[in-house]
């Protein structure tokens, strides 16, 4: 079965990935702009209908097309439990709040610019439904394949700068990606 | 297995090899009296005439020349027919040891001890014995012709011999004249006028220990003399001897066969020995030896299809392997196969039962408790009880009661042996009672719940004060005055009387209490309670020497007097055990109207000249002869604690008070009235059961003998104590434990062992306890949710006549009372929790019934059901009191392999207004089978049990989840207590459950979380964890985690 769905939202210093319901929905890719050897942050986000309840997930990002930013490190949700089966691994604590029917933000990711350009960040998580992907408490569970683009612009002028440091752009897009059902 | 003594057989085997070969003729006659009977080795149906049992004693005297001799006396004698003689010749032989000659030991005239006579002609040689200078010995010789005539020996020649001493006699009748021989050497001979070729041997006989009269062959001598009265047949002189080893050859043995010994012409008894009488084997295909031990051939009958030999047959001494075929039913085989005549039992295990043990144990039988034990003050003589003796019995030994005497008695004629403490109405003289008042208070002391029975102290025919007598026995209300001053000066002493006893032994006393002055007695005192104030105290009766005299019970009850007694007591005797005395106590019981009962002077002889161990059986087994008819309260005449007896009853104590006896079955069966069998009785308090084992055969010793539990498991190791008379306070040590329900000791000839261990309880399930007591008496509506200790459902609006009822008595207080309930209908409970049969070793189900009438529909049935959860009932317990049913009650297993029936093997009607327990115990033993054991008693008596199989399983699909009571007949059912317990309950795994606790904790979770990730390849993969079962703990396994974690928390 086919359902997957996500919405990213990428800034600054707020990124959302999410995804939708909507099988065919796709939002556009926006890009991240921030100015070199700014530290910035983009938050991954999952939307979730009544009908799934998130138990965990994993994902591995994949910078080898945004050489000119790095990662420097992941803040999981408070819900979630980490563990090591990928860059984004957790488990969400049945102790805790029920994670369904809202947009929740998994984790955030830290990033330091480095020299001007553009890249693309790869979030992918699939390996038959063992340890990578969004995992439900129905059993099932759906692969990640997902991206967003980071600019770096040159350092500007202090007031083009500060300007730039305001201007967040948000960015989405979708993308189709097949839910398996076990 | 057990194995027997081979005395007998060795000492057998030793004679046989002494015995050199028989060479010359064979006795036609011949007595040993070994059998202690009179009995013809030859011709074992003869019959031979003694004399007359008025006039001298016979007997068999272990003062024998071997094993034992006829003992005569006075006019007793042997007489022995000789119409078997052909050859107008005949030698006997006899040992013979000459005490004396008269009723008063001394000697007589004439001595004469055998005589051979022919009755058609007249003719008789008689012999005496010579006494060296006492009797009369010139006659010691004597034959008579026909007219009478007598021959008298030459009394120069007749040897003397010496009394009290044994001499072998060969007596030679041939031609015209007797040969006499001693020890085997001639010692005289004496000729007669006629041949013995003459003689009528069809009327000949012998006769050993008879005088005949001077002259006559036909008249005894000396009966005026033995009546000691005038006449003339009155010359003392039948001896007083005993004879021994008689024989007798249709021939005259020569010379030499004599001097060589004639007990060497004598064929050796024949004897048959065989080393097994009981042979208890697996299922298994399996061979087992026998040594038969015999000089004569035997043969080997009955053997069963399943028992092959590999000799059917043989002659002396042998081994037969016996083959037992493999045993691939579901139920144990036994038979008895006969080796001539002897029994050999062969019980041979199922392939698929329990393996069979020679004694069984059905734990969850209980009968009633036994909930007082009296120590007796009646028989206790000091004047006061110590500190420490008291704390021994109330504290050690823990008694919960005292009995103890109401005075009043008078001075016998010839002792002054009164108590006359009640001289008048209203008098009590404190006096005599001072010794009881302090052992009481030294009771009270130690156990403020004591219970005090008092009971009227007898002294024959002076047991009463004359104040209190009428001319024919007690003054009822006069009585009733002295009992209500005794209970109110108790009271005064702050000495509550809880139980009252006014008469016991009802021949031994003069009050004459019949039930018609019993009830009034109790009537008038009821109203002294009354009046005076005083707690109406319980009354006991009616506590004769023995149960069912003079049908007192019968008198009370058909009167309409049942409510004047509480409690029904009895002194049963140890010397009365047997078949009799135990069918009058059922018709007391009967009669008793479901009273308490109590054995209220348990006796336990003690005779200085009896070791103590040969008075245990009767002892032991007038107590178990109690507690096997129901009885709750029990009092020992003369308590003692030290010796063999001492010990004994102080362990029994402290098996006794508090426990309630359970069914137990050992290889030959759970009667214990016969001597000599191995008895068994079992105890249980809570999860403590004690095993008493009581070998009083002097020649059994059971080896190895194993006991298995039915079902339940030991939870700890089996201690045991071993009593006998060279040990009397116990040997002591484990016994060797086969399994977790079974264990073996040797149990050696006269021996009392006991047992104790606990049953493992700690995972029982109780599913259902079913008392009704929260409800309210009276009728029960259509549709009504009957919600006692669980919600019943009725489901059906056809029920009619369902009530609670007060069936205090036979029943508990309340009981539910149903009937006519249409075929679909019924009423049913949920189980506490579903089960399966996976999940437990056994079920329980133990209730009580009884029914209004026996006469009932036809066909219609009395059904307890347990359901599963598709509605059907996997257990069946059918109750049919109809007359015309073919089976009174069975039980139906439905299962995977479908619907079994097995009998119950109820040995007959239901009674109407009896109530009856009933305890199944349902065991799944395999995927095929189901074992079922059950224990009915009918008003607190065994009435069936048995063990049997039935080839289906229950269906491990589905959960057991209801219980249901149905009874379609016209008739009420009343059922109470209803209990059904899963032993050795297993939870089933729990999801998610990775610590084995049966719920899906925070601890699970974060044992989850160091599982997530693992590998079945991993040393520490919890299988628990990976809920997918793909080897591997993943997200996925997570999930599922996540969610049964949700919903449990």
């Amino acid at each position: 079965m086919n359902k997957k769905i996500k919405q990213l939202l990428c800034a600054a210093t707020v990124s959302v990935l999410s995804f939708t319901s909507q099988a065919a929905f796709l939002m556009p890719p926006s890009d991240v702009t921030v100015n070199a050897g700014d530290s910035f942050a983009v938050d991954v986000q999952v939307d979730l209908d009544s009908s799934e309840v998130l138990t965990g997930l994993g994902f591995n990002l994949d910078l080898t097309d945004a050489a000119n930013i790095s990662l420097d490190s992941v803040d999981l949700a408070a819900w979630l439990d980490a563990d090591p089966f990928a860059d984004v691994s957790g488990s969400v604590d049945p102790a805790g709040p029920v994670i369904s029917d809202d947009i929740y933000t998994i984790a955030t990711l830290n990033f330091t610019a480095g020299a001007a350009g553009s890249g693309t960040v790869d979030l992918t998580g699939a390996d038959g439904g063992f340890f990578l992907g969004l995992f439900f408490d129905d059993f099932s569970y759906q692969d990640v394949d997902t991206s967003f683009n980071v600019t770096v612009n040159p350092v500007p002028e202090s007031g083009t700068a500060s300007l730039a440091a305001l201007a967040m752009m948000m960015v989405f897009w979708r993308r189709k990606v097949k839910r398996q059902q076990n | 297995m057990r194995t027997f003594k081979l005395n007998a057989c060795l000492t057998a085997l030793s004679l046989a090899a002494l015995c050199p070969s028989v060479q010359s003729a064979e006795p036609l006659i011949s007595f040993d009296f070994n059998e202690q009977s009179i009995s013809n080795i030859n011709d074992p149906s003869a019959t031979y005439l003694t004399g007359d049992p008025n006039h001298g004693d016979i007997s068999f005297s272990t003062e024998a020349k071997s094993g034992y001799g006829l003992e005569v006396d006075s006019l007793r004698y042997l007489r022995i027919p000789l119409d078997q003689i052909s050859n107008n010749a005949v030698t006997v032989k006899f040992d013979y040891y000459h005490i004396d000659s008269t009723p008063e030991g001394n000697t007589a005239w004439h001595s004469h001890s055998f005589a051979l006579r022919d009755t058609s002609n007249g003719y008789m040689w008689s012999h005496g014995f010579r006494n060296l200078g006492n009797d009369f010995w010139s006659d010691a010789m004597a034959g008579i012709t026909k007219d009478g005539a007598q021959i008298k020996g030459n009394a120069d020649d007749i040897p003397n011999f010496a009394k009290n001493t044994w001499h072998e006699y060969v007596l030679v009748f041939h031609d015209s004249q007797v040969d006499w021989y001693v020890d085997g050497v001639f010692a005289y001979t004496q000729k007669f006028n006629t041949s013995f070729s003459q003689w009528d041997w069809s009327n000949t006989d012998i006769t050993i220990g008879a005088r005949f009269k001077g002259g006559s062959t036909t008249e005894i001598d000396g009966l005026d003399a033995y009546l000691n009265q005038t006449g003339n047949n009155n010359h003392l002189g039948s001896v007083h001897a005993i004879f021994d080893n008689v024989r007798i050859w249709d021939s005259a043995l020569t010379e030499s066969e004599i001097t060589a010994g004639v007990e060497n012409l004598v064929p050796e008894e024949a004897y048959l020995s065989i080393n097994k009488e009981y042979i208890k084997s697996s299922s298994a295909n399996q061979q087992v030896s026998l040594y038969v031990s015999s000089n004569q051939a035997w043969q080997i009958d009955d053997l069963p299809s399943w028992v092959h030999a590999d000799i059917s047959s043989g002659d002396g001494d042998a081994e037969v392997i016996l083959t037992l075929e493999e045993n691939a039913l579901f139920n144990p085989r036994e038979a008895t196969i006969n080796i001539n005549g002897q029994a050999i039992t062969i019980l041979q295990s199922a392939a698929y039962a329990l393996d069979h043990s020679d004694a069984v144990i059905f734990p969850d039988s209980e009968n009633q408790e036994i909930e007082y034990m009296f120590y007796d003050l009646k028989s206790s003589w000091g004047a006061t009880m110590g500190d420490d003796f008291a704390d021994k019995l109330y504290l050690i030994d823990g008694f919960n009661g005292v009995r103890t005497s109401i005075y009043g008695t008078r001075d016998r004629p010839d002792q002054a042996n009164g108590k006359p403490a009640h001289p008048e109405a209203g008098v009590v003289d404190a006096s005599y009672y001072a010794p009881e008042v302090q052992k009481i208070k030294a009771a009270m002391a130690r156990n403020e719940n004591l219970i005090v029975f008092a009971s009227k102290k007898l002294n024959g025919p002076y047991s009463f004060p004359e104040w209190v007598l009428q001319s024919d026995g007690v003054d009822p209300e006069k009585y009733a005055i002295l009992l209500a001053d005794y209970i109110e000066y108790m009271a005064s002493e702050g000495i509550p009387t809880h139980i009252l006893g006014i008469d016991n032994e009802y021949i031994f006393n003069e009050g004459k209490i019949w039930p018609d002055r019993f009830q009034k007695i109790v009537g008038f005192l009821k109203t002294l309670s009354a009046e005076r104030g005083f707690p109406m105290p319980q009354i006991i009766g009616y506590e004769d020497y023995e149960p069912g005299l003079r049908d007192w019970m019968g008198n009370l009850n058909r009167n309409g007097w049942l409510d004047t007694m509480d409690i029904y007591g009895t002194h049963y005797y140890p010397e009365d055990r047997r078949e009799r005395e135990i069918n009058l106590l059922r018709q007391d019981i009967s009669n008793s109207g479901f009273k308490d009962r109590w054995h209220s002077e348990l006796h336990w002889n003690t005779k200085s000249d009896i070791p103590d161990i040969e008075e245990i059986e009767d002892g032991l087994g007038s107590l178990f002869d109690m507690t096997d008819h129901g009885f709750n309260g029990l009092m020992w005449w003369s308590y003692g604690r030290s010796g063999l007896r001492g010990n004994i009853m102080r362990e029994l104590m402290g098996n006794l008070l508090n426990y309630s006896p359970v069914m137990s079955d050992d290889h030959d069966g759970s009667d214990i009235l016969t001597d000599g069998k191995l008895h068994t009785r079992v105890l249980r308090k809570g999860n403590q059961i004690r095993v008493w084992v009581m070998n009083f055969s002097t020649e059994n010793s059971y080896q190895d003998y194993q006991f298995s539990l039915n079902n339940r498991k030991l939870s700890d190791p089996v201690w045991y104590r071993q009593y006998s008379e060279t040990i009397p306070a116990g040997e002591t040590g484990y016994a060797e434990q086969i399994n977790d329900k079974s264990f073996t000791l040797d149990f050696p000839p006269m021996t009392v062992t006991t047992f104790s261990f606990n049953l493992d309880t700690a995972n029982d399930q109780v599913l259902l306890n079913e008392s009704w007591d929260n409800l309210p008496m009276g009728e029960v509506n259509a549709n009504q949710i009957l919600a006692a200790d669980h919600n019943w459902q009725q489901q059906s609006d056809t029920v009619s006549g369902m009530s609670i009822i007060d069936a205090d008595g036979p029943l508990s207080s309340n009981a539910l009372a149903l009937k006519s309930l249409a075929d679909n209908s019924r009423l049913t409970v949920d189980l506490n929790s579903p089960i399966r049969a996976e999940n437990y070793d056994a079920l329980t189900l133990s209730l009580n019934v009884m029914f209004d009438s026996t006469s009932d529909t036809l066909g219609a049935r009395r059904t307890v059901e347990i359901l599963n959860q598709a509605g059907d009932a996997a257990y069946q317990l059918i109750l049919n009191s109809s007359n015309s049913a073919t089976s009174i009650a069975e039980l139906a297993v439905d299962g995977l392999q479908g619907k079994q029936t097995i009998d119950l093997g109820i040995p007959e009607e239901f009674e109407a207004n009896v109530p009856y327990q009933i305890h199944l115990t349902i065991t799944p033993n395999s995927d095929s089978q189901t074992q079922i054991a059950w224990v009915i008693y009918r008003n607190k008596i065994n009435w069936a049990h048995g063990n049997s199989f039935v080839t289906t399983a229950t269906d491990p699909s589905y959960d057991l989840n209801q219980l249901s009571i149905k009874n379609s007949n016209s008739s009420r059912m009343l059922i109470d207590d209803i209990q059904l317990i899963a032993e050795g309950y297993q939870a089933p795994p729990v999801d998610g459950d990775l610590d084995g606790d049966a719920a899906i904790t925070p601890a699970d979770l974060t044992l989850f979380r160091a599982q997530l990730g693992k590998r079945v390849s991993d040393s520490d993969f919890n299988e628990a964890a990976d809920l997918d079962n793909d080897g591997i703990v993943s997200r996925r396994d997570y999930s599922l985690f996540y969610s049964l974690y949700r919903q449990n928390n």
